[in-house]
């Protein structure tokens, strides 16, 4: 059971599959806090039915805003040395929790991807998307000198002096991805990959599916990948997080 | 610059001016936010009044015409507006977020509060 970190799972309009998501999620995670992003349908309610600590935003605000409400309360009001975030769509494997957590638990790393190519493509998601991902990675391991095999996986372990960058005004608040590993980078934090399995999700679409929201997506990575591959204080930026929060 | 388009010219300035100023007196607007509007309103009065100054102006960036340094400042005033908006857009989006948080967390806190209270 784990017990030294807070799973985070930020969910909308999740109520037909994050009932089952959660039954299998606590089965191995001891604390578990659902983002109820302004969800139209009872997804809180199914959450908290589940045994979940439930945070509901009264409007919908993106996936990274939730993800960042997740940190800044577990920041604020837990002790954990640890967070964890999960999807809702039951896409992610409960049983690789802790082979993210080890190399946090190790020190040997402050952030940790859950990477569905680092060993055999296990993901479900459609080539075009993998294509997508694969630039993505080929452009973030050549900024960082790391190789990253996965950088837009959502299923991620950090610490909480990671935790505190997302809590800044440094974390975007729709999409944070490979931006997000360059910008970690760039202020010395430690990134590391470990192999994860990936299931289909249990419910049709997705937040990058249509035409317009992918291209959308595209442009936005790559201009904010740009910004923080270009900036040089972000040591300093890291100094002065860690001075307020 | 021929005197109809002076006249109009002028005219649209002072409504803009005086939109601006009515906007400000019924609270629609805040002094803040109007700043750049009576900027442009202002500005395209003195460069029409002040004939000299757009002559000398269009000159001075190769225009043809004292007309199109009218419409080139006009259309960079609102290039200015968009991007003020837009950082302004910005900051409220994150104040948004930050409300909406803290807002969650409150919630939490009193739905807590409510049961500890049920339950005692």
């Amino acid at each position: 059971m784990i017990e030294d970190a807070l799973v985070i799972v930020p969910a909308f309009n999740e109520a037909a599959v994050i009932g089952d998501t959660l039954a299998e999620l606590k089965k191995i995670a001891g604390k578990v806090l659902v983002i109820d992003d302004g969800s139209k349908d009872d997804t809180g309610d199914q959450a908290k039915n589940s045994g979940a600590e439930v945070l509901r935003h009264s409007a919908n605000l993106g996936y990274g805003a939730a993800l960042k409400t997740g940190f800044s309360y577990g920041l604020r009001y837990s002790k954990m040395s640890y967070f964890l975030a999960f999807d809702a769509d039951g896409q992610h494997d409960p049983a690789f929790l802790e082979s993210l957590l080890a190399p946090l638990r190790k020190g040997q790393a402050d952030y940790v991807i859950g990477s569905r190519f680092l060993e055999q493509d296990t993901s479900a998601a459609p080539v075009s998307r993998k294509v997508g991902s694969k630039i993505f990675s080929l452009a973030t391991s050549a900024l960082i000198k790391e190789k990253i095999t996965d950088p837009t996986s959502g299923m991620i372990a950090l610490t909480r002096g990671v935790a505190r960058v997302f809590a800044s005004k440094f974390f975007p608040l729709d999409f944070p991805d490979a931006d997000v590993l360059i910008m970690l980078s760039r202020m010395g934090f430690q990134i590391k990959e470990v192999p994860v399995r990936m299931r289909p999700a249990k419910r049709p679409g997705s937040m990058h599916s249509g035409l317009l929201k992918p291209a959308y997506y595209l442009a936005k990575i790559s201009l904010s990948m740009v910004h923080f591959a270009l900036r040089r204080d972000l040591k300093e930026k890291r100094r002065e997080i860690e001075s307020v929060y | 610059m021929y005197i109809e388009q002076k006249v109009f010219a002028i005219l649209a300035a002072s409504a803009l001016i005086i939109l601006i100023a009515v906007l400000i007196r019924r609270r629609k607007l805040r002094e803040e936010y109007a700043l750049l509007w009576l900027a442009t309103g202002i500005g395209i009065l003195i460069l029409v009044i002040g004939y000299p100054i757009l002559i000398w102006l269009s000159k001075l960036i190769g225009a043809v015409a004292p007309t199109t340094t009218l419409f080139l400042f006009a259309l960079l005033f609102l290039i200015l507006i968009s991007i003020h908006f837009s950082v302004k857009f910005t900051k409220l989006s994150d104040q948004m977020q930050s409300v909406i948080t803290e807002m969650s967390f409150l919630r939490k806190e009193l739905e807590e509060l409510k049961k500890g209270k049920g339950a005692g």
